[in-house]
């Protein structure tokens, strides 16, 4: 089975980099979507089947934690995993991100392998 | 100068370009700011909270597109906007890294979006006011990439590696 996976940061290099180390895991991708903020995102996200969201935290229009919030509301998205990737690691930001229903978080700076370990066992699941 | 704050830069640094480019950089002990060839990248950030200040990441520009191809795995031969957004990200992990063991002592900090550009005269219009420390990193002879931190307040003080 292949992975339609959703890449959400305001800055297309980030994105590329992202895309990148994705590409460089063992994980079975199938499409990768990009979208530059949280409205972006929920914009793919009703127009293709994506089966997870890496997103930024800091984001323009819509931050990543909104967006979080925003997936999390809709039943349909509701069990779609959320991954945090972010400079961020402060323990009560991971724990708000989880309490809103993150799978997790990756930490910049970050390898295939980071990527690779913190959302394959979500996909396979 | 403040020999944690130093090993936390340094150790920061050597992380993200290791883990994101692939290679590390030789800390330069014994190169001051005034040492620094006369042109670069300059990454500036402005750091608000318990402790306020400016920090700046500056790269030669060889050395910028070098990390840029490694990062993008595309060719870059000449400083252009993608090169000036790649080298914002890895200031910002840079800075970011850094931020964090600051805020284990002090609390939460927030970091600026980096303002990035070429500039001329690293050494003057990245020349802080107030307490600086510059943590300078050479690839080769004549590439290079400098970290400084600098604040009115003295918040380099008290700042440990935590070990």
């Amino acid at each position: 089975m292949a992975y339609n996976l959703l890449i959400v940061d305001d800055s297309s290099v980030v994105r590329k980099i992202i895309r990148r180390s994705i590409l460089n895991t063992q994980i079975p991708v199938g499409e990768i979507y990009e979208a530059g903020d949280g409205e972006e995102a929920l914009a793919v996200l009703k127009q293709k089947s994506v089966d997870a969201v890496l997103t930024d935290l800091n984001m323009p229009k819509m931050t990543g934690r909104e967006l979080l919030t925003a997936i999390k509301a809709e039943p349909q998205w509701k069990h779609l995993p959320v991954m945090l990737i972010t400079t961020e690691t402060r323990v009560e930001d991971v724990v708000d991100a989880v309490n809103k229903g993150a799978m997790g978080y990756i930490k910049k700076p970050f390898t295939p392998a980071d990527i690779e370990n913190q959302l394959f066992p979500f996909l396979c699941h | 100068m403040d020999s944690d704050l130093v090993d936390i830069i340094e150790r920061a640094t050597q992380e993200v370009m290791t883990t994101m480019v692939g290679f590390g950089v030789q800390w330069a002990r014994a190169l001051t700011p005034e040492d620094l060839p006369g042109s670069g990248v300059l990454s500036s950030f402005s750091l608000n909270g318990p402790v306020s200040g400016t920090a700046f990441v500056v790269c030669s520009p060889d050395l910028a597109c070098r990390i840029t191809s490694l990062l993008l795995q595309t060719e870059c031969r000449v400083v252009d906007g993608e090169v000036l957004d790649a080298m914002g990200e890895i200031a910002n992990m840079i800075v970011g890294s850094v931020k964090s063991v600051f805020e284990a002592e002090v609390g939460r900090i927030t970091l600026s979006t980096p303002s990035v550009r070429v500039l001329g005269e690293p050494h003057q219009e990245g020349a802080a006011k107030g307490e600086s420390i510059t943590v300078a990193f050479r690839y080769n002879k004549s590439s290079y990439l400098s970290v400084s931190f600098s604040s009115q307040d003295g918040i380099f003080q008290g700042v440990s590696n935590g070990q």
